[in-house]
């Protein structure tokens, strides 16, 4: 028997068998592969912005605290009014005028 | 992200030698050639296993699917009790096949010596990348798996022309 024979028939063997065993779609493999991960990332993202928000909440200023920062009651009185006056339409804020 | 892009065309374009060559690393049970696949193109995407230019790109995919082959059948070794009745290359192919039957004579890695060179056209040196071994002994396991073939194969064609002529006369 020489070599090429040899080699056509092996050939012809293996074919059969990988044949036999069925194919595997490559997007089935690295679809598979991926679902975790991702699955995986997206909850650690959501711990970390739990964990986050928990640990530093996030700063929210009321008007009346801008106001307070930014006017001085007793001696800028007009700047004051003007603030005020600016901001008055849209919300009314809990001040008290001394 | 581009490299990834690149990286999964390239794994898909050598899917089907990677596949082919899982399955014969895993004696044809597919779901632990996919599990193989997976772990192999994991490592590959996450840079784990990294290219590093010194063979052909699918010369060294297949060697990581065959040392990711061996990895996985050493874990899976414990569940696995094999059956009197199992063909040793895992197959169910019928007993009276005479290459089938000569491919049992054949240890698994003159087998896969074969598959690599007779089906997939690898050169000795690329098979002996591939297996992880010196390219004297992927020579040696040439010769002899195409010796053990040969005879097996020539004794049973004259086996059958001997029944044929006894069953004449």
């Amino acid at each position: 028997m020489n070599d090429s024979k040899l080699k056509k028939d092996v050939s012809r063997y293996f074919d059969d068998r990988l044949r036999d065993a069925g194919p595997i779609a490559f997007d089935d493999v690295v679809k598979d592969s991926n679902s975790p991960r991702a699955l995986a990332a997206v909850g650690v993202a959501f711990v970390l912005v739990g964990v986050t928000a928990w640990l530093w909440p996030p700063q929210t200023s009321t008007l009346t605290e801008e106001l307070m920062a930014t006017a001085h009651w007793q001696s800028d009185t007009d700047v004051f009014l003007d603030y005020a006056g600016r901001h008055f339409l849209y919300e009314l804020p809990d001040l008290e005028i001394k | 992200m581009l490299r990834r892009r690149r990286l999964l065309r390239q794994l898909r374009s050598l899917h089907t030698d990677a596949l082919n060559w899982a399955l014969i690393c895993c004696n044809y049970d597919r779901e632990l050639a996919e599990d193989v696949l997976q772990t192999v193109y994991l490592k590959v995407l996450e840079d784990k296993a990294r290219f590093a230019g010194r063979s052909m790109l699918r010369t060294w995919l297949l060697g990581v699917v065959r040392n990711t082959a061996r990895e996985a059948g050493r874990q899976a070794r414990p569940l696995l009790i094999p059956l009197p009745e199992e063909a040793a290359d895992g197959s169910g192919m019928p007993d009276n096949d005479p290459l089938a039957l000569a491919m049992k004579d054949l240890s698994e890695m003159q087998r896969h010596v074969v598959f690599l060179v007779f089906h997939r056209g690898s050169t000795l040196e690329e098979a002996a990348s591939i297996l992880g071994i010196q390219l004297g002994s992927v020579r040696t396991h040439y010769h002899r798996a195409k010796e053990k073939l040969k005879s097996r194969l020539i004794n049973d064609e004259r086996f059958e022309t001997e029944e044929r002529c006894q069953s004449v006369l």
